[in-house]
Formats: structure tokens, sequence, C-alpha cells
């Protein structure tokens, strides 16, 4: 299954990870840099999976899940939020966000893809 | 997806590869954007935002590069970013010292980012030194353990992993086969996407080689499957039993995914059951049973839109705007050949094809002007890393300086602005070590103990103007003056106007330093600077005044590719020069060229003796004039000397698009690079301190 696929993270070193990553199986991958970018660019890109990164300028990735759940308007859409192994505190605040899952940086093209497909076959 | 179990980690990528190429360049602005920010720090240690974006930087260094195999850089950030975490909570309070430790270790980074980059030799004896600073201050007694805030990493815990990252050498291979017998075993349901699919998280009781694959991936739901579970394989069937179950039950959800969510009851279980991290921490903690949690979250609705990607800007790697550049050029050529052609067209053609021709002139500048736009780039990046060097070379030189910067936002192009990094660091190091006084000078002068330097750039015609003022003691005009004597740059009694004691400064072998201090006087000199400058085509002028201080200025053109050029011809060929290098063109008196023996000719004008350079003879050319009396003498300066080109004829000043002869032929003496006229004939473009350098070759070997 093919997929759009919304990567938000202020590195463009790993936006262009994501992206080259998830093209090569076949995805489609739109690019933000903020919570505040990826809700602009929502108004005209309508993505399968939100990946979202927490800590980036203008807003972050925790306060961007509780938007989309709650007046943006995307209660459904898979959002994978990209933690650190031991940040515990962080996958709490995701969860109680509104977050579908986790994910950790840094990560692998395979770990990457893998776990898109597994978020989008459910 | 299939299996890979070699599939490429990503940090067997090649040097080449675009990411890796965007990860050192992002480096690179991520450590300038660092440092200015610690700088800031310094003036505001209380500020949660600017640490925040320190820490921010770090965070990001380390993820990408250990997504990417930059080990040491990983290695380091990992040390960088606890001591930052621990200012960022305010567990441990912005000293000075502190603010020299993340400085060092912004130095250190860019160090290990040359490494990377392949274009600095590794130092680990400077990178460890600081690495020790680092964990100095995250084991010495100021830390507070992180109180029971609810943080559940210590310190020392992520320090001592950093030394076998099992996240980096653990690639998505490894992940699968991991996951591989835990999959077998398990009957195949209905929802065989699945089966490829990495283990889901299970319980921390898992094997260690299990938890590894686990500790990078987790639904929220899922993470909170039962532990009650008797093997590691248990998860995964719970997980593919819920799957089929979750899947019809979606329509009837409540449609905010947050309110299936398990509520977050209490703090401990949500934390342990969160914390995946076992293996990596080589730390246990006690499973917890959650109820499970159907799955809620359907699968998506919306539509495939086309991916739209919405960027504020973009990047884009020089060599290819190089090449559409060039591309835009040769179209400006072909609209010239057209233009001419045009000319012997029969009249009733010719308004129409006039008109056409006149529009594609029109479009061909504009696309032209727009290309060479996408080569500019704000000074801002150039001037960045000079708050730095001012601020260490007060602290060397024991002043007060403050530096104020303007006209960030003017825009020169990118190998102009690299060019003008060494320039402008030599003239702002001067400034501070030989234009300011010390505090005390200062006081007894009646000025402000604190010195100020003004760098600033802006723009005014086709030029793009920098200037350096700093209001400290002036050029000692008298002892400039002396020295040149010393150094037998000039005579004694020579009558010299201000202006030009001044510009003496620009000669080779004139320091007028009384010592060689540390800071200037490492053999790059003034003279450097200029010929830096004139290589970029630009021109740098000085106004001092004693007591007051000394303003530099710099001339630069706004772009290298196209040249305001004086054509001239020698026999059939046609030669570029540089229109700045040109001061004038004169008929030589026959009685005023002397040819020494084993010396090139010289030619007097106005009673300055120039040498000549005969370009047919230095270039093989067969010449309409032979005799310089029947030529003309174009004379040019070059580092600060007069010399005379002589030619056939001077032809027309133009602007040429300079075209890299390397490229496509070979580096050639004397020669900078080729352009294409207007009617299609090749012109050499010269290359002057390579013909002065021809002609003293050309001596040597003819007097052998």
């Amino acid at each position: 299954m093919n997929a759009n696929v919304l990567i938000v993270d202020d590195s463009r070193t790993v936006r262009m990870m994501v992206r080259s990553a998830l093209e090569q199986a076949g995805h489609r991958v739109t690019e933000a840099y903020d919570g505040v970018n990826a809700i602009a660019t929502l108004e005209n890109v309508k993505p399968d999976l939100i990946i979202t990164d927490v800590n980036m300028p203008e807003m972050d990735g925790i306060t961007l899940v509780r938007e989309l759940r709650g007046k943006q308007g995307f209660p459904r859409i898979p959002i994978l939020i990209l933690t650190t192994v031991q940040d515990a505190e962080m996958k709490e605040k995701g969860r109680q966000a509104g977050a579908t899952g986790w994910m950790c940086k840094p990560f692998q093209p395979d770990q990457l893809t893998a776990v898109v497909q597994k978020v989008l076959s459910r | 997806m299939g299996r890979h179990p070699h599939a490429l980690p990503a940090h067997r990528l090649q040097m080449t590869d675009p990411i890796v190429q965007a990860f050192l360049e992002e480096a690179d602005d991520r450590l300038a954007e660092l440092e200015e920010d610690l700088l800031r720090l310094e003036q505001n240690p209380a500020e949660p935002e600017i640490v925040n974006r320190i820490f921010r930087c770090a965070h990001t260094l380390k993820g990408n590069s250990r997504m990417l195999g930059f080990e040491d850089i990983a290695r380091f950030t990992h040390s960088l970013e606890d001591l930052l975490d621990q200012l960022r909570k305010q567990l441990r309070v912005v000293t000075p010292d502190i603010v020299d430790v993340l400085l060092m270790s912004g130095d250190v980074l860019k160090q290990l980012v040359g490494v990377a980059r392949g274009t600095e030799a590794p130092n680990p004896d400077v990178s460890e030194g600081v690495l020790h600073l680092i964990n100095n201050f995250l084991s010495g007694e100021a830390i507070a353990a992180p109180a029971p805030s609810g943080t559940p990493t210590s310190t020392t815990a992520q320090v001592a992993p950093t030394l076998t990252p099992i996240a980096q050498t653990a690639p998505a291979a490894r992940v699968q086969q991991a996951a591989e017998p835990i999959a077998e075993p398990v009957p195949a349901p209905s929802a065989p996407s699945a089966a490829t699919s990495p283990a889901p998280a299970p319980t921390t009781e898992a094997p260690r080689s299990n938890a590894d694959a686990d500790s990078f991936f987790g639904f929220f739901e899922e993470t909170a499957a039962p532990a009650t579970a008797p093997a590691a394989a248990a998860p995964i069937a719970q997980a593919r039993a819920a799957s089929p179950a979750a899947e019809p039950a979606a329509p009837c959800s409540p449609p905010p995914a947050v309110a299936a969510l398990p509520p977050p009851t209490q703090d401990a279980p949500a934390k342990s059951t969160l914390t995946p991290s076992a293996s990596m921490l080589a730390r246990a903690a006690e499973p917890i049973a959650v109820p499970p949690k159907t799955s809620s979250l359907p699968k998506p609705e919306a539509p495939r839109a086309p991916a739209t990607p919405e960027t504020a800007s973009i990047r884009v790697p020089v060599e290819k705007v190089d090449r559409l550049i060039n591309l835009v050029g040769e179209l400006v050529i072909t609209q010239s050949i057209i233009a001419q052609t045009v000319d012997h067209l029969t009249p009733e053609r010719m308004q129409t094809l006039q008109e056409a021709v006149a529009q594609m002139d029109r479009h061909a500048r504009e696309l032209h002007e727009r290309m060479m736009a996408v080569r500019m780039v704000p000074i801002k990046s150039l001037f960045a890393r000079f708050p730095r060097l001012v601020r260490d070379l007060a602290g060397m030189t024991g002043k007060q300086v403050a530096l104020e910067t303007s006209g960030e936002d003017t825009e020169l192009d990118k190998t102009v602005s690299e060019r003008m990094s060494d320039p402008l660091t030599h003239l702002l190091r001067n400034a501070v070590d030989h234009g300011v006084e010390t505090p005390d000078e200062r006081k007894v002068a009646g000025k402000n103990e604190t010195a100020h330097v003004k760098l600033k750039a802006y723009q005014r015609g086709g030029n793009i103007y920098i200037e350096i003022q700093d209001d400290g003691k002036g050029i000692d005009k008298e002892r400039v003056r002396a020295k040149a004597v010393q150094n037998g740059l000039v005579s004694a009694d020579a009558q010299l106007t201000d202006e030009q004691i001044v510009n003496l400064i620009f000669k080779p072998g004139l320091s007028t330093a009384a010592k060689v201090t540390e800071v200037s006087g490492r053999g790059v000199g003034m003279n450097v600077v200029k010929r830096n400058i004139e290589a970029l085509g630009g021109v740098i002028t000085i106004k001092t005044e004693k007591g007051k201080g000394t303003l530099f200025q710099i001339k630069l053109p706004l772009t290298l590719a196209i040249m305001d050029g004086q054509t001239m011809r020698v026999g059939e060929q046609i030669f570029v020069v540089p229109l700045v290098a040109i001061t004038e063109s004169v008929r030589p008196q026959r009685e005023s060229v002397h040819r020494p023996a084993g010396a090139p000719p010289l030619v007097m004008i106005r009673g300055q003796a120039l040498p000549m350079l005969a370009l047919h003879e230095l270039l093989g050319i067969d010449p309409e004039a032979r005799d310089p009396h029947d030529g003309l003498l174009v004379v040019v300066e070059n580092e600060g000397r007069l010399a005379g080109l002589l030619v056939d004829e001077l032809l027309g000043q133009q602007q040429v698009v300079v075209k890299n002869l390397e490229t496509n032929f070979k580096k050639t003496e004397g020669i900078a690079g080729a352009t294409i006229l207007g009617d299609g004939r090749v012109a050499l473009i010269l290359d002057i301190p390579g013909v002065v350098e021809l002609a003293r070759k050309h001596e040597l070997v003819a007097s052998h």
C-alpha cells in the first residue's frame, strides 16, 4: 500500500532521510519544518500518516498532535512522534496528546519503512 | 517490504550521497547558530528559550550523526546534550565556565564535521579533552541527580551507553532477524502484512536482541499489552488478535482517538510501560499490566491527494546553479547571434524579427538576472562567525570590544562570500589587535572604555560594499612611512600624499605592529588581503584619522560569473581584460621602450618604468604591430604594480559571461577563462598575474 506521509522535523537531514527511504518504498512524502508549518501544509495535503519530531521551533510536536486531534479536525489520522529511547516522559506526553505511537530517533531507513508499513496496515 | 539482511545501514552511505551532503550542510548551519546562541547566552544566562535552542541543536546533531554513522560526532554530542539537558532543566546554572566549555564544544564539533567531510584531520586530543571537561561537569558534585520529577533517566546511565551505541550497530537487518523467530510460531492470522513487520513492543522481559527491536517503535495501545504473557511471543499474538477486531470496531469508536486511549491513570505504570529501553540502559524495569485495549484507530479515510510539498526556501547545490547559469549564458549568446543575422534580412521581414529579438533579449536578460540571484546568499552566514572571533580576540588582548554588525541580509555571490572570509577575518583581527586601544588607553584619551567595531554590508548600484570601522587610534602614518623607508619600499625623501602613505600598508613586507602578537602577525599580511579582494574583482580603500579610528571599505562586484571587460585584439585573437584592472591605454613612443638583457622589456610612461608584456611574444601570436609604437599599451595594475600589455587594437567594453577553460580544455598559464562574443567568436580572458609570471619565465628562457 502506497501512502502519503507527512514528515514534520526541523532537521532537513531527517526530512531528506525520511523522504529517501519512504519514496524508495513507493510512498509519497511531504515535508514540514515545524508544527505551524505542518498545519499550514495540511490545508493542501491529506496524508495517511504523520510522523513528527517533538522539539521544534515555533510549534513543538506534542502541541501539534494536540492541535490536530482537537480543533484542526484530524481526529483519526495516525500520528507517530519521534522520541529518543530513554524519553518515557515524552512518550507519555505524546500519548496524552493523542499520538498513535512513537518511533525512536535515530532510525535506519529499513526500520522506518517497516514501521510505516505496520502503521498503515492496521 | 522485503527483508534485506545486508540492506544498507545508513552509516555506510557514501560521502557523495545527497543525505550526507545535507547532513554536513545542516551541521554547518546548526553550529553557526549554536555559536550565535552561546554568545547570546553569555549575555542572558537565564534565558530559557536560548538554552532550549542550544539543546535542540545538539540534540538534532546527535540524532543525525548517529543515523548516518558519524560516530565521533554522535558520541560527543551525546555528552554535550546531557550537559545542556541539565541547563535546560535548570539543574545547573549557566556560568562563564560552562559557556566557555560550550563554545569549545562548538569548535570541536566544527572540527569533527570537517573530519567527516574529509577536509580536516582528526584531532582526538582536543575533542577528548573537551569531552573530558564536559564529563567533569556531568560527574561533578554540582549535579543534582534528576530529582523525582518523573525523569526516568539519570545522567550517568546515559553516559555509559555512548561507548557502545547499540542503536547504531543494530541496523534494520538485525531488527528483522530478531523479529523472525518470534513471528514464525504464530499461526498466520488475518493480517498478513504484519508478518514481515518488526515485532511490536513487548514487555521488558523480552530477550535482549528482541528488546533492541522493540526499543525502536511502539503503538501506545500495544505497549499497554498485558505483561502476563508468558513468552516474548505473546505480545505479537496479542497484537494480531487485536488487529482483526480493531478494524471492524473502528467505525463504532468515538472519533477522537484521544478518547479511546487508555487514560493515563497513574504516573508509575504509564512511565514504566513506556520505557522500553531495557537493553540500551542495561536496566530492567518491572513489567506493568495495563488492560489490553482494542485499537480505536481506523484506517486513514482521506483519499490520497497529490503531495504538494511546501517549503519556504530551497537549497540548491551550487553546481546545478552553475550549469543553469552557463546555459542561460548560452542563450544570451544565441540571442546576439540572431540579432546579428537579422541585420542582413530583407526589409519587409525586418520589423517582425527585430521585435521578436527585442523580446527574446528582454527575456534572456531577465532569466539571466534571476538565475544569478539563485547564487546569491545573505552575508549573514559570513558575518555569523565574527562575534565569536572578536569576543575571543578581545579576551586575549585584554580589550573591551563590542562588534556591531548591520546589513546581514545583503546578498552576495556564494563564492565571493566564501572567499571574503579570510580577508574579513584578517581585517577584524587587525582592528581588535592594532586598531583599538586598551581600556586604560581609551580612558586616558577620553573615550568610552569599550571600543566599537562596526561591520556593515550594503548594496549600491552594481556593487556590494563591506565596511569595517573601528573607533580606535587610527593608522600612524609616520610609523608606516618610517617602516616603509626602513624596508626599502620607498625612498626616504619620497613625496607621498597621506593616502599614498596609508596605502603602503598593503605592500608586502610591511608590518607596523611593534611586536608580533599571537593575534596578528601570522605571516598573512595586508598585501594578501588586498590580493584576495582584487582576485574577486574588488577594491579596498582606507580612511583613517589619528585618534578617531579607521574605516576599511571593500567594494565587490555582485557576481563573478559576469564581468565588465575590455576587449582587445592581438593579430586575429581577441582578449578580454577585467575593466577594473585597467588604468589607462597609451600609444608608446618609439624611444620609450627599453630592452634590458635578462628582464622583460621596459616602457617609460610619464617617467615611470613599466614592464612591457608583449602578448604576441608571450602567447605566440602573429601580431599586426611588432613595433610597440604601432600598437597600443594597455596599462594594468597587478598587486599594486603597473604593467603594460602590448596589443594591436582596443575593441570595446562589454559584459562577458566567464567560462572556465579548465572544464573543457586545460589550465593555461596567463589565461583565466574564456567567453563567447556576440559574433560567436571565442575570446580569452587574461589572468594578469599569470601573464606577468609568464613574462618572467619567458625572459629567463630567452636569456639562457
